[in-house]
């Protein structure tokens, strides 16, 4: 068997979900992710906090996971943020301007505090 | 120059040792800074991606070849595959919209050669009918100065 590569823990916080993956999110665990955010948000719930600073790697398909969680949450009418602290993780989201569609915050406190003055 | 080849089976539980001995074998060379590792790690796992899923569409079960050469300044990936050639890969390096677009959302790929070509220093795509080859250059300090 692999080492474990992938993990997701789902919490909930001041009527927020927050997601968050570990390890690296790429083609092998970009389903395994979707899955986590589908059910974390369940039938309802409808503002996001994607907490990738526990990712070590991502590429295009974990940008491919963060966009399809946006588009979930704005047929809710919901907010979608995210945290990411390493330059690793943020670089995708410059490089491809993603960053300009989602907020991308060094913590999920601020995450959070910017996220509540928004709504 | 130094050469390292790497063969994987086409699928996407082999991403991740392909990124693993790419940055490996540019740690090598100590003139590389960590950021520009990281940099190679994603433009690698891009090229390794389309590779695999060309190979998905074809339920081929051939190999995929990553050859590394280490040279004095610079590292070398090439990502070869035999799974015919994608023209729609090539023609998706302009697909995304601007991100202001309201139709960007509808693009949740299409964004992987973008990266590659912004992180690797080059990237070429070749694309014939047995397959495709993406050669991936990322200097040194020392050899970006003096091209």
């Amino acid at each position: 068997m692999p080492a474990v590569l992938f993990d997701a823990q789902v919490t909930t916080r001041d009527g927020w979900v927050i997601v968050a993956f570990v390890g690296e999110l790429d083609l092998a665990t970009a389903p395994a992710a979707r899955t986590a955010i589908v059910r974390g948000l369940g039938a309802d719930a409808a503002n996001l906090v994607l907490d990738l600073s526990g990712l070590d790697f991502l590429d295009s398909l974990g940008l491919g996971v963060v966009v399809s969680a946006l588009k979930r949450v704005r047929a809710r009418g919901g907010e979608l943020v995210v945290v990411a602290t390493e330059a690793r993780i943020r670089a995708p989201f410059e490089v491809t301007g993603l960053d300009r569609l989602v907020t991308v915050h060094p913590s999920v406190d601020a995450a959070l505090a910017v996220g509540a003055a928004d709504g | 120059m130094a050469e390292v080849v790497l063969e994987i089976p086409a699928r996407p539980a082999y991403l991740s040792l392909a990124r693993q001995v790419v940055a490996a074998a540019a740690a090598i060379e100590p003139t590389f800074h960590d950021d520009r590792i990281d940099d190679l790690r994603i433009a690698v796992s891009e090229a390794t991606t389309n590779a695999i899923e060309a190979h998905a569409d074809l339920s081929s079960d051939e190999r995929i070849v990553i050859r590394c050469n280490l040279g004095d300044d610079r590292i070398e990936v090439e990502v070869v595959d035999v799974a015919g050639g994608f023209d729609q890969l090539v023609a998706a390096g302009d697909a995304a919209p601007d991100a202001e677009s309201p139709d960007r959302l509808d693009y949740e790929r299409g964004l992987g050669i973008p990266l590659m070509r912004v992180l690797a220093d080059e990237a070429e795509i070749r694309s014939g009918e047995e397959g495709t080859a993406v050669r991936l250059v990322v200097y040194t300090p020392a050899g970006r100065r003096s091209p």
